[in-house]
């Protein structure tokens, strides 16, 4: 059973999450001033990262939180989770 | 006959047909399936600092958890943690309506949204010395009771159906709160889990 360790909750099943993609990506401050490629880079464009990847998940069946997780794309270990608004923890794939 | 006594609605209930379906298999294995009739059940969304929490103190003189997973409870009420800022409240003395008012004049001052959900729950009590046997078939959660007591909840999924689950005593009783449109599969579902494990204790 593969099991995600929820910050509010604890370790519980996969199925009680949904992730949200790509983490800490920053809206512009001042989109107006921005190029259409530069605003089409914010809002499609995503990293598509062999190892260590930073994204969003949601406990939607459980404490209907999101928070972040730190996956390996290759063996699919969640490194750690950690809430909205914290940083990212120092993590070498 | 499971126990229709609780809280005199006559408000017809998603499952009343199903109470009569006579099959006696979860009776054999020491479970009982019962149709709670709550009176009142509100959802509370606020962010709990301490004028919050005092207020509904007062109100209704329980406090509002805020260890996760933890339910408080007074003579009439029970107050479920779902998640860091979202309760579920519920009275057995009053409607729902009633209670919603309740906790938004409790709340009036501060930036909460009060919502009362009655009619779109409905909870079906699971007891007995099987109850646990029966919930494990289809819950990922750690019921043991050196986890999970009295006193305890935890919103998780039972059967895919999304389900907030609160053990009330060491029977062990376990009411699930559920969506009313998921009421009667996941009636039926516990109503087979618990015939299934008939066999399971034949063979044993």
């Amino acid at each position: 059973m593969f099991q995600i360790d929820c910050p509010f909750c604890g370790p519980r099943w996969q199925v009680e999450f949904v992730c949200g993609g790509e983490a800490h990506i920053e809206r512009p401050i001042n989109p107006d001033m921005l190029s259409d490629d530069e605003w089409a880079d914010y809002v499609f464009m995503r990293t598509n990262s062999k190892g260590m990847h930073y994204e969003r998940w949601c406990h939607i069946h459980g404490c209907r939180q999101w928070f972040n997780a730190a996956r390996d794309t290759v063996s699919d270990k969640i490194h750690a989770t950690y809430r909205m608004g914290e940083k990212p923890p120092e993590l070498s794939s | 006959m499971p126990n229709k006594s609780v809280g005199e609605s006559k408000k017809q209930g998603a499952l009343d047909h199903c109470e009569h379906t006579g099959r006696p298999a979860y009776i054999e294995v020491g479970v009982t399936l019962t149709q709670m009739r709550p009176t009142g059940l509100v959802n509370v969304r606020v962010r709990p600092d301490n004028l919050a929490v005092e207020s509904i103190r007062n109100k209704l003189g329980c406090d509002l958890p805020t260890v996760p997973g933890t339910v408080e409870s007074s003579s009439d009420c029970h107050i479920l943690w779902i998640g860091p800022t979202e309760w579920l409240v519920t009275m057995s003395s009053c409607e729902g309506s009633v209670a919603s008012e309740v906790l938004s004049a409790a709340l009036a001052e501060f930036h909460a949204a009060v919502n009362d959900v009655s009619d779109s729950l409905h909870i079906i009590r699971v007891s007995g010395e099987d109850a646990r046997l029966v919930l494990e078939k289809g819950c990922s959660l750690d019921l043991h009771q050196r986890e999970f007591r009295p006193g305890r909840c935890a919103r998780s999924v039972i059967a895919k159906a999304t389900v907030l689950l609160h053990q009330t005593d060491d029977a062990p009783s376990f009411e699930l709160y559920v969506d009313r449109s998921y009421a009667e599969y996941l009636w039926r579902w516990l109503e087979d889990a618990a015939s299934t494990l008939v066999g399971v204790k034949r063979q044993e």
